[in-house]
């Protein structure tokens, strides 16, 4: 426990002496992650920006092949700059979760991983539209952060460490933090509940995922329901671009000359091609099709991984980005009977 | 990360470096390709029937073959043989590829046909290029078969004309301990064998052979076709064992592209169980379930 905010900002200078430290920042009113250096006081109350993180982790074109004049190939190499990404919440780090359990084997994500460090922030309460309690992601955050803030009413900061290099980092910045005593544990405790208390009650959220993982999975909802969605979806890859745990991805080959690369670029389980064959057949021909393979993966439990959470985080990109009104909110509420 | 064990994580993802060793021409548009690697990959070398490869074309990409024949039924070390039909842009690029034409082989990936079993009496049903997935699966049937296990062959094409591996036809046909059954939708004139699609005569082959399992690999339609005939015909579910094709990029599961309700059919597949596609409505596509 930090007896004031003042040790944080110590931390993120210390951090800025070998790192990009990037953190929300307000830019023309609206949140945006931002490479600060460290510098300024901690913008405690910026909310979550809309675009995620993932890109750091994942970036939209990620070179992982290079061939020359002679054909002879060789792998690119990914040097990703060391950055601590300061300020995630709880719904962003279980994203992160679920990208290391899927990317878990992959050296490009692994690098990238292992040059970044995570801070995280509890949500002191609900943000507009994000349901993440009826998704066990938040508000308070759980694993991997190296490091997790929760800001206390009366200017105290409980800071957690989650990795060696969490610890690391206390030290580097010669903060001593002192035990959570007992009254702290149950301000803390409070805390927890009132932030959870201040979500609305979206009883429709409970049906909707319960339909959903209802067995023999995903069959509880007709066909007939998902057809009735499609044409809301109008393959913008809106939802898919801001998802934080969305991770398909295609390959294109890019010839420069006698040479070229080959690069990973994000894709979208929403668009017409992504499972077209060459041959014409279509297992997913119908908009309906599609938008009810995209919210399974999401909202069913057989795609829980080994935290045994969603692949939806309940941070509520997909409602703010769809131009239509079929971002999770909107899906759930029609599964659920709301509308 | 130690750079040296890093760098070597990278480099284990690169192709394996092949040439164009020959090529054959199937059908129309359909050609066989014999690639060599030098030295021989010791795991494309133990690949298993029904495994696939992501082939590499510098500049088109890679699309995802079935291994069509393996030295571990009769071909040479050292090559891939993969059978393909000119349907897309890399194949288009393939078939403009000369002999000594540089490509990219990585795998084997999936799971393939299982490889025990050789004592059972089997049925393998193929529909068009599907025959090729197939063949090193009843060519290793036939070389490690105790004698005397019945082994049924049923080949389903459009046309006389766009029969492929006409020498194995040919081998199968010449053999008295394996019953081939050949049809084609449009009999041209002359055509001496069965006609209509292969789900019409599956009764007939399991009974001839008394077959106790089944290979199936195919277009989508005639595997859920031929999938409930062998099921009708006595076969349990999980005795019929089905190649799947999806569109993909990696194949290792991590691209998405290539996903059948919870499973993808690059790293659980690409051969599945008839009992397993049974619980998986998409196995064959949106509205095609597949039929008990």
């Amino acid at each position: 426990m930090l007896e004031s905010r003042a040790p944080v900002d110590r931390i993120r200078r210390v951090l800025a002496l070998d790192r990009r430290v990037i953190e929300p920042r307000p830019v023309d009113g609206a949140p945006a992650w931002v490479a600060t250096g460290g510098e300024g006081a901690f913008a405690w109350s910026t909310p979550a920006p809309l675009a995620g993180v993932k890109g750091w982790l994942v970036p939209l074109r990620e070179a992982v092949l290079a061939w020359d004049d002679r054909g002879t190939m060789r792998p690119v190499v990914p040097h990703p700059e060391r950055i601590a990404l300061v300020g995630l919440r709880a719904c962003d780090l279980a994203a992160i979760a679920h990208l290391d359990a899927h990317f878990g084997a992959d050296p490009w994500y692994r690098a990238r991983r292992a040059a970044a460090f995570l801070v995280g922030l509890d949500c002191p309460q609900a943000c507009a539209g994000g349901f993440c309690l009826e998704v066990d992601a938040g508000p308070f955050a759980r694993a991997p952060f190296d490091l997790n803030l929760t800001a206390l009413p009366d200017g105290r900061v409980v800071v957690a460490w989650g990795t060696a290099a969490g610890v690391a980092a206390l030290h580097g910045a010669g903060v001593a933090t002192a035990p959570v005593d007992h009254a702290t544990a149950l301000l803390l405790a409070e805390l927890a509940a009132r932030a959870a208390a201040s979500f609305p009650v979206r009883s429709y959220v409970t049906r909707g995922l319960a339909r959903m993982n209802a067995a023999p999975a995903g069959r509880a909802i007709a066909d007939e329901e998902w057809q009735a969605l499609g044409p809301r979806c109008l393959a913008c890859t809106g939802c898919t671009s801001l998802c934080p745990t969305c991770t398909c991805f295609t390959v294109v080959d890019q010839p420069v000359g006698a040479g070229g690369t080959r690069a990973r670029v994000w894709d979208s389980c929403l668009l017409e091609g992504f499972q077209r064959e060459a041959s014409g057949h279509h297992p997913a021909p119908h908009p309906g099709d599609r938008v009810r393979r995209f919210w399974y993966h999401k909202l069913s439990r057989d795609f829980a991984g080994p935290t045994g959470r969603l692949g939806c985080v309940g941070c509520g990109r997909c409602d703010v980005a769809c131009p239509g009104t079929i971002g999770a909110l909107g899906v759930l509420a029609a599964l659920g009977g709301e509308r | 990360m130690n750079p040296v064990a890093a760098c070597a994580e990278f480099a284990a993802t690169l192709p394996h470096a092949a040439r164009i060793a020959s090529i054959h021409d199937e059908a129309e548009d359909t050609r066989t390709f014999v690639l060599r690697l030098a030295p021989p990959v010791p795991a494309l070398d133990a690949a298993c029937p029904g495994q696939f490869v992501m082939l590499s074309l510098l500049g088109y990409g890679e699309a995802a073959f079935t291994l069509a024949h393996l030295p571990r039924a009769g071909a040479a070390s050292g090559t891939v043989t993969l059978t393909v039909r000119r349907v897309g842009a890399l194949t288009r690029a393939l078939f403009a590829c000369e002999v000594g034409r540089p490509a990219g082989v990585r795998g084997p990936f999936g799971r393939g046909f299982p490889v025990d079993g050789a004592d059972r009496p089997t049925i393998y049903v193929a529909g068009g290029c599907g025959l090729a997935p197939l063949r090193s699966a009843i060519d290793g049937q036939l070389r490690m078969r105790p004698a005397g296990t019945p082994v049924a062959v049923l080949y389903g094409a459009r046309t006389p004309q766009s029969r492929i591996l006409r020498a194995s036809l040919a081998d199968w046909r010449a053999r008295p301990d394996v019953a081939l059954f050949e049809t084609v939708e449009d009999a041209a004139p002359g055509w001496r064998g069965r006609t209509g699609v292969v789900t019409g005569h599956v009764a007939e082959a399991v009974a001839t052979v008394r077959a106790e399992r089944a290979a199936l690999c195919g277009p989508p339609g005639m595997l859920r076709e031929a999938a409930a005939a062998l099921g009708a015909a006595g076969l349990p579910p999980d005795a019929i064992h089905v190649a799947l094709e999806r569109y993909m990029k990696c194949g290792t599961g991590l691209c998405g592209h290539c996903y059948v309700n919870d499973r993808y059919v690059c790293r659980d597949g690409p051969v599945f169980s008839y009992a397993e596609l049974l619980a998986r409505p998409d196995a064959f596509g949106a509205g095609e379930a597949p039929r008990a």
